[in-house]
């Protein structure tokens, strides 16, 4: 195992910005680290500083707006899975952080190390790419947003460079029932608890008089990082919200995604037909959730 | 009979300390000048060694020692049933499988002697791998050991070729096992020093102090009275620990350094070199009538031993005893082996080869009732062994009272009516699955496990002091012996403690294993309490001037009937005692009367949910009925049938220690899941038919492996019930079940082949 020589518990976000400047690469963000630990410890990390950023208070903060959520960067899993305000405004995130390890695991594990250790099937960075997040990524050159889809390097590799810059807050839009607007997420793992999905869908729609307005459906783990399959969300835009059409459009995304085969998570062709199964799933409890809607 | 603690239900003491962490293990503990050791081990699977070069890793600022096996001073060997492992492999000899300890360092930090295994070169050349055990035994494949089969089983009774040319139906079936990890929470630690009187002494977990006395100071060439082995607190093991892990290696260590050595396995140390539960092949043919009666089993078991014997000789033993079931068959031929290969080390893993069988056997039945169009659990009470039947082996006889339909009975009333499914695309199963399980009664001729002695001393203050060799291995054994004590003595539990498994301090009682330390040391501890009780009670009959069967003890006062008002007290008694020459220690070395080995019945419901889009499998209910002869603590009994049913639940659902080649492929607890708390059965039952065992303490029989035969096959058949599907490949994760699935029609299964070992069996060879 490796060590770091030293850790600081910055108490805001210009203090964390400064240290990091002041080791210019040397130091490192570190929010749960339960995944950045892991990695010390099989010697695959090696940086010398480490800048905590789980005591900022306006970090650790989920504010709901007018019509959006400002999540700070810090948040951790536990917060969001048991925020009333996610679970009734964001439900997709909600379902898809209680499932993230064990109570040990989502008390410490934050939503932005979620992102930034950039796993292809990362639970709440599935939930926010079908959200559409706008991530606040702040570093002493200033802050800049960039949609969460657009942050992939590919496996394991964030374009969020954690040596010189932090996450300070993520942003998206509420899911309304009022406005039709609906969200779930589908989980297939090994077992109930502290087990990578196999399988992950999250899905945000909106619909009007039975069909589809549109839909974004994001899927982990069958590309370099969450996938969302945009052409096929173009084309059930007018689509019937019915069974029969769900199960074409959730055929359609199983043909198109190339999953890996895995000798633990489940071999491509598996993997493939689950992709179908809670894709399907996944937009039937959507569609369900906004209840009295009319067909 | 009134009692005082048994059969009530009390706490382990050292309960809210482990469940808060704060209770210590090994890996915990910290010496003054303490060096700490790694293990350099083998990256290959099957190779000769050629040279050894330790001289860089020596030089490294900090490395105190290295050793390699011209360290050793003694015998390079160790074992349990049978001496063929090297302690460090040497050059010139072979490694047999990935993770084999080559060298071992001692160094100020863990990261110096990280480091120190980089420096380390060694030249192999490789051989040629063997990891099929079904070609271990054919000239052409690559020889592990000079002989290829570690153990064989046979049994036979009646003409089982006649019976099935008479049988109506005949049912031929081969069922799969897969390999199963331990996963105890606590990975494999030790420390040792030299004590002040210059007695190596050693703390590691292990189930048994005085096997690692004896392996350790065979390999030292010291005397065993210079070697003292103690086991700490230990963090599960359920068989796994038993062979030497850590303790030769540091124990060599402290021999070279004179100062204290701690040596902990990474959890992936762990998963690459300790034992597992044997993986398998089991073939059946079954011939009946067609009313169900069961008339001829044939049987012909493999078991994979991995690279070294280890357990595998009682395990073969075992499982052969356990092949036929609890079901009376006039004809039988049992013929297994278990075989080296270049795969992990097989060993003991709660039941000890039974539960292989019993799966085996009871997936058989299910296809057999199925095949003749009768109920599945009639035909189990059909066939199931009563009081006085012939078992299918040569080791058991059916003398007590419960018979196998109790526990079928009670399981079933515990789940009542099948549960609806959840939904569309669910479909709900249900299945039964029954055994007869083993214990150990220190009978003579089996096991050389001979024998548990213990000692019970009344101090002057009136507590009281048991002392026996057995490994509390939490299964909660050192709680049930102080209840043994207090009933006995008429105390409260917090006067007596129990100090147990420490080569120094306590009678050497056999290791805690084949479930028997309930029924060893609880009669060996009662039976030297009751022993102090008369020897006291002669000092207390001259004081009070009463016959001594009239002396009354009443929690830490002694009286004369009739005389409460004059008690004395205990401690005052003691005191008298001591002061006029009466022995206040007494001891038992318990042997058992019995020519057989102790047996129980058992039957497992389960009701499983399967989601036909997903494979996934939900177990809705599990209830296990048992027969246990008496509970000492009730809560513990039940605690041991839950977290046993659990864990055959893992088995059949998830845990499978794939190889591939001889290495293993997952490496730590992430990628080798086995049940959380969350995926314990919605609802679970536990049966109990209490009918006292003549000759075990109170009544009581062994119950802790017991719990682990049942749950795995009364799953299986649950799912298969729910969606016809074979399993004769398990786990069944949810992958497998919609493949299985989706190839249901297509799958016209072909006919289980007879193995030809059935027709000739080689000789004995252990
Ligand atoms: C046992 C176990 C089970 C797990 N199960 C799951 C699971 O089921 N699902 C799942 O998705 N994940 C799981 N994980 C992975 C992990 O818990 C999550 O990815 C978690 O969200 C990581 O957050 P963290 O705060 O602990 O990240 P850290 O380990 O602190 O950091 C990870 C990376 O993110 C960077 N980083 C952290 N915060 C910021 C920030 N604010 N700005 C910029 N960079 C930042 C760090 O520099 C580092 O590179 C599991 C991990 C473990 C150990």
């Amino acid at each position: 195992m490796r060590r770091w020589e030293q850790y600081f518990t910055p108490q805001s976000l210009e203090e964390a910005i400064f240290l990091l400047d002041k080791y210019k690469g040397a130091g490192k963000i570190i929010g749960g680290g339960t995944d950045l630990i892991p990695q010390f410890r099989d010697n695959k990390e090696e940086s010398k500083y480490l800048v905590d950023v789980t005591q900022i208070p306006e970090m650790k903060e989920i504010s709901l707006l007018e019509d959006s959520f400002v999540i700070g960067g810090a948040v951790t899993h536990a917060q969001l899975a048991g925020s009333q305000d996610v679970y009734n405004y964001a439900q997709v995130l909600a379902e898809a952080t209680v499932c993230v390890g064990s109570p040990q695991i989502r008390n410490m594990g934050t939503i932005s190390g979620n992102i930034v250790n950039a796993q292809p099937a990362a639970d709440g960075a599935i939930a926010l790419t079908a959200l559409d997040a706008q991530v606040h990524i702040t570093s002493a050159d200033g802050e800049k947003v960039v949609p969460i889809t657009e942050l992939y390097r590919g496996v394991g590799k964030s374009k969020v460079d954690s040596t010189i810059e932090v996450i300070s807050k993520i942003e998206f839009k509420k899911i309304d029932k009022v406005q039709n607007v609906s969200s779930a997420f589908e989980r297939l793992a090994s077992r109930k608890a502290l087990a990578l999905p196999m399988v992950n869908v999250a899905v945000c729609l909106k619909t009007t008089g039975g069909q589809f307005d549109w839909a974004r459906i994001a899927i982990g783990p069958v590309a370099q990082m969450p996938f969302r399959p945009f052409l096929i969300e173009d084309e059930l835009r007018g689509m019937p919200t019915d069974e029969e059409s769900i199960r074409i459009i959730a055929e359609e995304v199983s043909q198109l995604v190339q999953p890996r085969s895995s000798k633990l998570r489940g071999s491509a062709d598996y993997r493939k037909e689950m992709v179908k199964v809670l894709v399907g799933r996944a937009l039937m409890k959507a569609i369900a959730r906004l209840g009295s809607e009319p067909y | 009979m009134e009692t005082r603690y048994i059969g009530k239900n009390v706490d382990r003491p050292d309960a809210i300390d482990s469940a808060t962490g704060k209770l210590m293990f090994c890996a915990e503990k910290r010496f003054p000048d303490m060096l700490y050791a790694k293990t350099f081990r083998s990256t290959q699977t099957h190779a000769e060694v050629l040279e050894i070069d330790v001289s860089k890793a020596a030089q490294l600022e900090g490395v105190v020692a290295v050793a390699t096996a011209e360290d050793l001073p003694g015998v390079n060997i160790h074992g349990i049933h049978a001496l063929d492992q090297p302690v460090l492999v040497p050059v010139g000899g072979k490694v047999r499988l990935p993770g084999e300890p080559i060298a071992v360092v001692a160094a100020e930090s863990i990261e110096i002697a990280e480091k120190a295994l980089e420096l380390i070169e060694v030249k192999y050349k490789p051989l040629e791998v063997l990891s099929d055990p079904e070609l271990a035994c054919l000239e052409s494949s690559p020889q592990v050991h000079d002989k290829r089969i570690v153990r064989e089983y046979e049994y036979s009774i009646g003409d089982v070729e006649r019976a099935f040319s008479e049988a109506d139906v005949v049912l031929e079936y081969t069922q799969h096992l897969s390999r199963q990890e331990h996963a105890y929470i606590e990975t494999e630690a030790g420390i040792s020093f030299y004590d002040s009187d210059g007695i190596l002494t050693l703390f590691a977990p292990a189930q048994e102090p005085f096997n690692t006395r004896q392996q350790v100071a065979r390999a030292l060439a010291i005397p065993e009275s210079k070697v003292r082995a103690k086991v700490p607190n230990l963090g599960g093991s359920f068989g796994g620990k038993q062979s030497m892990t850590v303790q030769i290696h540091t124990a060599l260590l402290t021999y070279m350094t004179k100062r204290p050595v701690q040596m902990i396995w990474t959890r992936e140390e762990s998963m690459l070199f300790s034992t597992k539960r044997h993986p398998g092949r089991f073939y059946y043919k079954i011939g009946a009538t067609k009313e169900g009666m069961i008339t001829s089993m044939l049987v012909d078991f493999l078991l994979d031993a991995g690279a070294y014997a280890d357990q595998t000789p009682g395990v073969v033993v075992s499982a052969g005893a356990t092949a036929i079931g609890p079901y009376f068959v006039p004809n039988i031929k049992v013929y297994g082996k278990g075989v080296y290969t270049n795969n992990p080390i097989s060993g003991a893993f709660r039941g000890y080869g039974g539960p292989q069988a019993t799966i085996s056997v009871e997936r058989a039945i299910d296809l057999l009732a199925d095949k003749l169009g009768i109920d599945r659990v009639e035909i189990r009470r059909k066939n199931g062994l009563k009081t006085g039947d012939k078992p299918g082996n040569a080791v058991m006889v059916l003398d007590s009272r419960v018979t196998l339909n109790d526990t079928i009975e009670q399981a079933l009333a515990m789940a009542g009516p099948k549960p609806m499914p959840s939904g569309k695309n669910k479909k709900v199963g249900r299945g039964i699955a029954c055994c007869m399980p083993q214990f150990d009664v220190s009978a003579k001729p089996y096991n050389g496990l001979t024998g548990a002695g213990a000692e019970v001393e009344l101090l002057v203050d009136g507590s009281v002091q048991v002392r026996t060799g057995v490994v509390e291995m939490g299964s909660g054994i050192k709680v049930a012996l102080a209840m043994i004590a207090a009933e006995e003595l008429v105390l409260d539990m917090n006067k007596v403690d129990v100090v147990l498994s420490d080569s120094m301090l306590t009678p050497k009682a056999g290791p805690t294993v084949a479930s028997r330390a309930m029924y060893c040391c609880g009669n060996a501890v009662k039976a030297a309490a009751i022993q102090l009780k008369d020897r006291v009670n002669i000092k207390a009959a001259e004081i009070f001037q009463v016959p001594k069967d009239l002396i009354i003890w009443d929690n830490g006062k002694v009286y004369a009937q009739g005389k409460e008002d004059q008690a004395m007290k205990l401690s005052e008694l003691a005191r008298l005692c001591y002061v006029s020459g009466t022995n206040l220690v007494s001891s038992i070395f318990f042997v058992g009367t019995h020519a057989h080995l102790g047996h129980s019945f058992c039957t497992a419901v389960a009701d499983v949910e399967v989601d036909e889009e997903t494979g996934e499998v939900e177990v809705l209910f599990l209830g296990t009925s048992h027969d246990v002869g008496k509970m000492i603590n009730p809560i513990g009994v039940k605690s041991q049938i839950l977290g046993g049913g659990v864990q055959g639940m893992g088995w059949a659902l998830m845990e499978d220690m794939k190889s591939e080649n001889g290495q293993i492929i997952p490496k730590n607890l992430h990628e080798y899941p086995i049940p959380t708390a969350n995926d314990i059965p919605k609802r679970t039952e536990i049966g109990i038919i209490e009918d006292p065992y003549p000759t075990g303490p109170y009544g009581a029989k062994g119950i802790g492996e017991h719990t682990n035969y049942t749950s795995t096959p009364a799953i299986l058949n649950a799912i298969a019930d729910a969606v016809q599907i074979s399993l004769d490949k398990f786990p069944a994760t949810p992958e497998t079940v919609w493949r299985a699935m989706k190839n249901r029609q297509s799958d016209a299964k072909p006919l289980a082949t007879c193995p030809s070992s059935v027709l000739e069996p080689s000789t004995v060879t252990v």
